[in-house]
């Protein structure tokens, strides 16, 4: 099986000043599709940088990364902003919704974008599907700051998922929600690897979090120090079951 | 991704900040308002002048009978012109010419009394006074290629009657082309006597406004009967000023007068003369050809020789394009103070001159408007810039969904163009209602081309584009990740 990421001897440096950061020092990695990763590290690690490249929000300074097959760490601007419209979704910690503007018109946004000519009609379709696979359907015309931290969320998935992309990039995604929020937003993320086939990539600085992972990559220092398959992993399904009503309402 | 989708974009993040969006509207429609207005004013004010001058008869000559010239210097009181020395072609010695001597008029007489010039002043000569003018004059000027409409006239003072009331006006004795030369008028009852009723010598009249109102209030005195020198004449129509620029008031010649066949008061007052005669050119650009062609005709038909003075006058109307309103004062004084001697003006001189002054007016308010423009357009590039820097975060998650740079670009581009373009039309329509509403309380006249309203709204465009452009290139450079970081 090909892998849907795969990067070689990356390299990421920073000059603040006289001084240079190594935020990443030639790393390699590679993950299959279907695969949830969750990368692990304080901060500083480096897993951001990483994030950022793959999500090709940033370039590295060496080394390469191939997306499907293709490298996209030297592309035009132009190039790289079609990569990001079609095959990367991003889940943000701060939500990183447009303000003002309803559940709908935010997860329709990516639809704007591109090149193909998308009729508002279909928009609109494509985005309440989306939608429905994260549970929001009835508040579509809520505007975003009329939602809780968690139907944010749920949002910002809907919107990353809307142009199937290759992989799903989340950047703390729980950072801003309280636990019952987050496993819920975690059950999400493992239902559409498991029935969707979903690739997602995780990055985090909680073990805990990590721990829904089915994999887990540990940076330190802009060094992968450890890559294994997770043995124990959480299953946020069961978890909710088991969870006090008492949270409920508090997000 | 085309212009539509780009154009959808703007108008959703527009409406996202409402109050923002509707000030910076404010702004430029306050600009293509003032522009629209300040434009009108003066192209109002170009074409009353030109309406004034035509009215005022660019193309009309009045030929008076008489010769009558202002005079250039006062001649000396009691001056000896009569008496002269004269050469006789005989043998004998010079001698004093017998004179035409009036009594009064004797050099070496003492007078305890004013003479006759001390008197009258210039009107001894009498302007129109000698009748040397037929409707045969008439008829011949009628036929000089390039005259439009012969007008004869006779002109007198006449009580009116109808009833128990009395009105004493001026009684006007025209042909039934009148109308056609007095363009500024128009019929607010019934019509002018027509050709048919002139040659029949009808009893009909055409009442003045002011004539009309004094004998029959507001009633539409068509078809009554008035009576004129004890005899009765048929209302067939009332005249009135078409325009707001000339009002008709009691003792005006125009409106507080009646009109009556020219043949009707010639048989009636056993005349066989003219007062004047009128005539219209076809061309404007004609007058002084034809006037010249109309002093050799007369001058022919009244067997005038030599170095006679010509016994009638030829005249195009000058100073009446300033004397009645209409103009925007500022202009008809500015015309007025440089212009000396305004009778001497040609009507073409006149309205050159007026439309040069009304030019400049028009280029100082519309220098006034652009400066607001250019306000207005700062103001949309100020929101623009702040917007930018308000909206890195909206960009950023913009370009990680995948919006090009460009597309960011047009975004705010569009989204400028919008403010100034919705801002201009508004403007548009503000300066139409304020033109017409100055129009209509200050009486200045206005005028709104559709070309002064095509070129607000181009420049408003022009200005969403100019003062866009470089907030817009400034949003399209943020970098993805730099903006996402961005709180």
């Amino acid at each position: 099986m090909t892998a849907v990421i795969s990067v070689r001897n990356l390299s990421k440096t920073y000059h603040v000043g006289e001084h240079s950061v190594h935020a990443l020092r030639s790393i390699s990695l590679d993950v299959d599709p279907g695969e949830f990763v969750a990368v692990i590290g304080p901060s500083g690690s480096g897993k951001s940088t990483l994030m950022h490249i793959l999500g090709c929000l940033d370039q590295p300074t060496s080394g390469q990364y191939f997306l499907d097959g293709r490298d996209v760490s030297r592309l035009s601007d132009d190039e790289v902003s079609l990569v990001r419209n079609k095959q990367i979704g991003f889940v943000f910690q701060g939500f990183n919704l447009l303000t003002r503007t309803s559940a709908l018109e935010n997860v329709e946004l990516p639809l704007l974008y591109g090149t193909e000519n998308v009729t508002s009609a279909e928009r609109k379709k494509r985005a309440m599907a989306a939608l429905e696979a994260v549970g929001l359907e009835s508040r579509w015309d809520h505007h975003t700051n009329q939602l809780s931290g968690g139907q944010q969320q749920r949002v910002a998935i809907a919107r990353a998922l809307l142009n199937n992309p290759s992989i799903l990039l989340a950047d703390e995604p729980t950072g801003n929600l309280d636990s019952k929020t987050s496993i819920e937003v975690m059950e999400i993320f493992q239902s559409l690897q498991q029935e969707r086939g979903i690739t997602v990539v995780l990055i985090t600085h909680e073990m805990d979090v990590a721990q829904y992972g089915s994999r887990i990559v540990t940076f330190k220092d802009g060094n992968i120090v450890s890559d294994i398959d997770n043995e124990s992993r959480r299953h946020a399904t069961g978890e909710l079951e088991s969870f006090p009503a008492l949270a409920e309402g508090v997000a | 991704m085309g212009l539509p989708s780009s154009y959808t974009i703007a108008w959703k993040a527009l409406r996202r900040n409402r109050l923002q969006t509707g000030l910076t509207m404010l702004g430029m429609t306050i600009g293509v308002a003032t522009v629209l207005t300040m434009i009108s004013l003066g192209t109002g004010a170009q074409k009353a002048i030109q309406d004034q001058v035509k009215a005022a008869g660019m193309n009309v000559l009045v030929v008076t009978a008489g010769n009558y010239q202002a005079q250039r210097e006062a001649p000396p009181d009691d001056a000896i012109e009569m008496g002269q020395l004269r050469e006789e072609p005989t043998f004998a010695r010079p001698h004093l010419v017998e004179a035409m001597f009036h009594p009064e008029d004797d050099p070496f007489a003492i007078h305890d009394h004013p003479t006759a010039r001390q008197r009258l002043g210039d009107s001894e000569a009498g302007l129109g006074a000698a009748a040397t003018l037929t409707i045969d004059d008439a008829e011949a000027l009628r036929k000089i290629s390039g005259v439009q409409y012969v007008c004869e006239g006779v002109h007198e003072n006449v009580h009116v009657v109808s009833g128990d009331i009395r009105w004493f006006t001026r009684v006007h004795g025209d042909g039934a082309s009148l109308p056609e030369i007095r363009r500024a008028w128009k019929f607010s009852h019934g019509d002018f006597f027509s050709a048919r009723q002139e040659r029949k010598n009808e009893q009909v009249t055409v009442l003045g406004s002011v004539v009309a109102e004094k004998l029959f209030g507001t009633v539409n005195p068509v078809g009554k009967t008035i009576t004129l020198w004890k005899q009765p004449f048929k209302v067939v129509g009332v005249v009135t000023s078409s325009s707001w620029m000339v009002n008709p008031a009691a003792g005006d010649d125009q409106f507080d007068a009646v009109y009556i066949p020219v043949t009707t008061m010639q048989s009636l007052l056993n005349l066989s003369k003219l007062n004047d005669i009128t005539v219209t050119t076809v061309s404007t650009g004609d007058v002084t050809r034809i006037s010249k062609i109309i002093t050799n005709l007369l001058r022919t038909r009244h067997r005038i020789g030599g170095n006679t003075p010509d016994d009638f006058t030829v005249a195009s109307e000058a100073s009446k394009a300033l004397t009645s309103g209409g103009l925007r004062p500022d202009v008809a004084s500015a015309v007025t103070g440089n212009v000396s001697g305004l009778e001497k003006v040609t009507l073409d001189q006149l309205g050159k001159t007026l439309d040069k002054s009304s030019q400049t007016m028009t280029a100082l308010l519309a220098s006034i408007a652009t400066v607001s423009l250019i306000v207005g357009g700062i103001g949309i590039m100020n929101i623009m810039m702040l917007s930018v820097t308000e909206r890195t975060r909206e960009i950023g998650i913009r370009r990680a969904v995948g919006a090009r740079a460009k597309e960011v670009l047009m975004q705010f581009l569009m989204e400028s163009v919008t403010l100034s373009v919705v801002g201009g039309l508004l403007g548009v329509l503000v300066g139409v209602v304020c033109a017409t509403a100055i129009s209509h309380i200050v009486q200045w006249s206005t005028s709104i081309s559709v070309l002064s309203v095509v070129l607000s709204f181009g420049v408003s465009a022009a200005v969403g584009i100019f003062f866009g452009y470089y907030p817009a290139r400034q949003a399209s450079q943020v970098a993805p990740l730099a903006s996402l970081r961005y709180e």
